[in-house]
């Protein structure tokens, strides 16, 4: 497979995974605000840290209204990491390599694009929050379906997976931090139950766990359960065994030593939160980044000669040598 | 309006059909149906304007939802669309089409006989059938490439030949494109469409399938690979997806099955060509090229190029990688050329060309220079030696100033300038404003050539959508419609 192929599947499924996790991440704190109207105020600061927002989000040091911090997070016009903007570079990348994916994943990502990137979408997120949030998670699941269904299981297929799980154990870890930033509230079930619908985990840890909701057992859940597909455990197996099947043969054993070294310190994790928890994840996820461009420079391998960014329009105005027909 | 389910059979739209001076493919001069069109008009009789307007819609909708688009450039608001459908089709009949394509075959022939001889001995220079000077001063002529040999002696395997029908009807050639010609993904995508949105039209007539290109594609260019003991690994180059025909590229490699790639995708050693992949270097055999010989390779081409391959034309001198199509056909699509064309087609084939070309007055022969001069007034002149327009006379629209000026001109330098009659490109009927009207047509054919010549049946009809306009691009109102070559 080309490099650059595997350069977009990578990211494909990275985007993909994104606009995902910032739909949950948006929608359960903007319920939670609904549930306790009046009472208490919902911590946007943690919303925005866990959506990798708190940099680009403009100004308002105050106390940015619910609607304002939805807004930028799903559509913000300077936010890089806005659910539009993951819709349409998970677009662009497929474009760039539509001939290497299935017609069904192509026209899953052209639709969603369609009709929840652009006017549309924003229409839909104004009138509807909850159902436009629902549409992107929906999204993203019918698009690892269509690829279950259609793409063959071969190098294609891991590089997507691969991409999925990295960025799936960054969504949770920052999830998990933001949370270990706002305070212990072990009493608060509500908090833990909100925690884990943010991951999509109240179900399944609901079936497992039948005690009361309390801090260590849910975030000992999110991090270690190793079969919770969001859990960071659960994340890092995956990640181990795609970049095995990945990795040439001779590099193999050195792979496995790079996800393993980030994999077993969760062990030693606080299952707490508070700041103990969150100087214990600030590091980690640098670990977990360096892990990704590691793994993506090794597995993806030769050094693509992408055009520098002050080259694009060049890049631009010569790629668009006039075709003969037009 | 009509009330609601109330049906208006098109046939009534089509007693107000009125041709207007060009022929027009349906209708007769005297507004009789022609007896290609008789079961087509009979399908027609049974959709109503809503149903068409429904069809054509849900054809829209699918191509967009597709991703059936062309990049349009300088333009701030959105840079996708789609290529704008008609759904009423065109006909051509079994023997149009034997005619013509043995009319393709003939002329890409002589074109690439043409380009070995240029690019080899140049015979045809020194036996004075074609004046060097035309030949030397054409720009895309490559002297970099000057006695390469290519595999089979093929230069053009990918030729489109713009085709337009004269006042009687006859199809004459417009244009040669030898270089990258686009456009063939709409042809497969309409027909698809098209079966799909009205499939009971297909059912009263014995249409050629085209899906065979994307086979044909695939061996024309397996013909050409330097290793023909192994299975060869072929890929097709774009510029990348910002160009205008982005989508052709990536819909022919995912058809064929071979690998689309940009240049950073590309490396030369050791005058080999490979691509960089997940498990290393891999040896490519047959480049499908769709980015112009200037962007090529930048240590032979234009040096500032961030699309080609270094070292390209060195592997290709060696012979270890094919490209289709070859360095420099350019010159064999040159505007100065065309009229030489049927001339080429005498001295390298000893044939009568079977298609004509639209009549060309040269001002390079007295003959021609006479008439040029005494009827400017009628006629289109262009220099031969500029391209997209520039320095072109149209002679009904020009002032007596510029008449004389331009007269003035041609006698200073005769061998620089050729006329051609105005042509009215023939109509056909398409569904405009709601109702059936006559509409500008010409055709794109493709012919692929490796150890033999395959010809795609029909090809791409571009319509001007606009009332009265000639002007067939994408870019300006043009849309397209499928083409059906019937059989007997």
């Amino acid at each position: 497979m080309l490099s650059r192929v595997a350069d977009g599947l990578f990211w494909i499924s990275r985007y993909v995974e994104r606009a995902e996790n910032l739909a949950r991440i948006a929608d359960t704190y903007l319920q939670a605000e609904l549930d306790r109207a009046g009472s208490r105020r919902v911590d946007w600061q943690g919303v925005l840290q866990a959506s990798g927002a708190v940099e680009s989000f403009p100004g308002k040091n105050g106390s940015p209204t619910a609607g304002e911090v939805v807004s930028f997070l799903s559509f913000g016009a300077d936010n890089p990491n806005s659910i539009a903007a993951c819709l349409e570079r998970a677009r662009e990348n497929a474009r760039m390599i539509r001939d290497q994916i299935t017609t069904e994943m192509w026209e899953e990502l052209n639709r969603v694009w369609l009709e929840l990137g652009g006017t549309a979408g924003r229409a839909l997120r104004r009138r509807n929050p909850p159902e436009y949030f629902r549409e992107v998670r929906r999204a993203s699941h019918l698009f690892r379906g269509t690829t279950a269904a259609t793409l063959s299981r071969g190098d294609a297929r891991d590089f997507l997976d691969l991409g999925m799980f990295l960025e799936r154990a960054d969504a949770t870890s920052r999830i998990l931090e933001a949370q270990s930033l706002q305070g212990e509230g072990t009493e608060d079930e509500e908090r833990w139950a909100a925690l884990l619908r943010s991951c999509s985990a109240r179900e399944t840890y609901r079936a497992g766990h039948h005690s009361r909701m309390e801090a260590a057992g849910v975030i000992a859940y999110l991090m270690l359960d190793a079969h919770f597909p969001r859990s960071l455990d659960h994340c890092l197996i995956q990640t181990g065994q795609m970049a095995n099947r990945l990795a040439q043969p001779g590099d193999q054993v050195e792979v496995a030593a790079w996800v393993l070294a980030v994999r077993a310190p969760l062990n030693r994790a606080p299952m707490r939160v508070g700041p103990e928890l969150a100087r214990f994840l600030d590091p980690w996820q640098g670990e977990l980044h360096g892990l990704s461009d590691k793994l993506a420079e090794r597995i993806i391998g030769g050094k693509l000669t992408l055009p520098e960014r002050s080259q694009w329009h060049t890049q631009q105005e010569q790629q668009q040598q006039k075709a003969t027909w037009s | 309006m009509p009330k609601a389910g109330k049906r208006i059979s098109l046939l009534a739209g089509l007693a107000d059909y009125a041709p207007r001076k060009a022929f027009d493919e349906m209708a007769s001069a005297r507004g009789r149906v022609r007896p290609l069109y008789e079961n087509l008009r009979d399908c027609l009789q049974l959709v109503d304007a809503p149903r068409l307007e429904e069809g054509r819609a849900s054809l829209d909708a699918s191509f967009l939802r597709r991703g059936i688009t062309f990049t349009v450039y300088n333009d701030p608001t959105g840079t996708e669309r789609i290529f704008p459908f008609d759904p009423l089709p065109r006909l051509i009949s079994a023997a149009d089409w034997a005619r013509i394509e043995k009319g393709l075959v003939q002329r890409v022939s002589a074109l690439n006989l043409f380009l070995q001889d240029i690019y080899g001995p140049q015979k045809i220079l020194t036996e004075g059938v074609l004046p060097a000077e035309l030949v030397h001063s054409a720009k895309h002529l490559r002297r970099e490439v000057a006695g390469l040999r290519v595999p089979h002696g093929v230069h053009i395997h990918i030729c489109g030949t713009d085709l337009i029908r004269g006042d009687g009807g006859e199809f004459m050639v417009l244009e040669d494109n030898g270089r990258c010609p686009s456009g063939v993904s709409y042809v497969l995508e309409n027909r698809r469409a098209l079966k799909q949105a009205f499939p009971e039209w297909f059912r009263g007539h014995r249409v050629r399938p085209v899906d065979r290109y994307a086979a044909d594609l695939l061996e024309t260019l397996r013909e050409i690979s330097p290793r023909q003991e192994a299975e060869p690994v072929i890929v097709l180059l774009t510029p990348g997806p910002m160009n205008s025909a982005y989508f052709e590229h990536s819909f022919l490699a995912r058809v064929t099955g071979i690998e689309l790639v940009q240049g950073c995708d590309l490396f030369v050693e050791n005058q080999r060509v490979f691509m960089r992949t997940t498990r290393g270097p891999r040896q490519v055999d047959v480049i499908y090229r769709r980015i112009d010989d200037d962007f090529l390779d930048p240590l032979v081409f234009r040096r500032d190029s961030v699309l080609g391959v270094p070292g390209l034309l060195q592997a290709v001198r060696r012979g270890s990688v094919a490209l289709a199509n070859a360095i420099g056909t350019g010159v064999a699509d040159d505007k100065a050329l065309y009229a030489y064309v049927p001339r080429l087609i005498q001295f390298y084939l000893s044939e009568e060309a079977v298609l004509p070309n639209v009549p060309t007055y040269l001002g390079a022969e007295p003959d021609g220079l006479k008439y040029m001069l005494e009827n400017l007034k009628k006629l289109v002149v262009k220099p031969t030696n500029e391209s997209g327009g520039y320095g072109l006379v149209i002679g009904p629209q020009a002032t007596r100033k510029e008449l004389a000026a331009c007269a003035a001109r041609i006698r200073k330098d005769p061998r620089n300038f050729i006329a051609q009659p105005t042509i009215a490109l023939s109509t056909h009927p398409t569904f405009a404003e709601r109702k059936v009207e006559p509409r500008h047509v010409d055709l794109r054919p493709f012919v692929l050539t490796g150890k033999k010549t395959r010809v795609l049946p029909g090809g791409l009809t571009r319509v001007a959508l606009r009332r009265g306009s000639l002007v067939v691009n994408s870019s300006q109102g043009g849309g397209s419609k499928d083409t059906w070559v019937l059989e007997d």
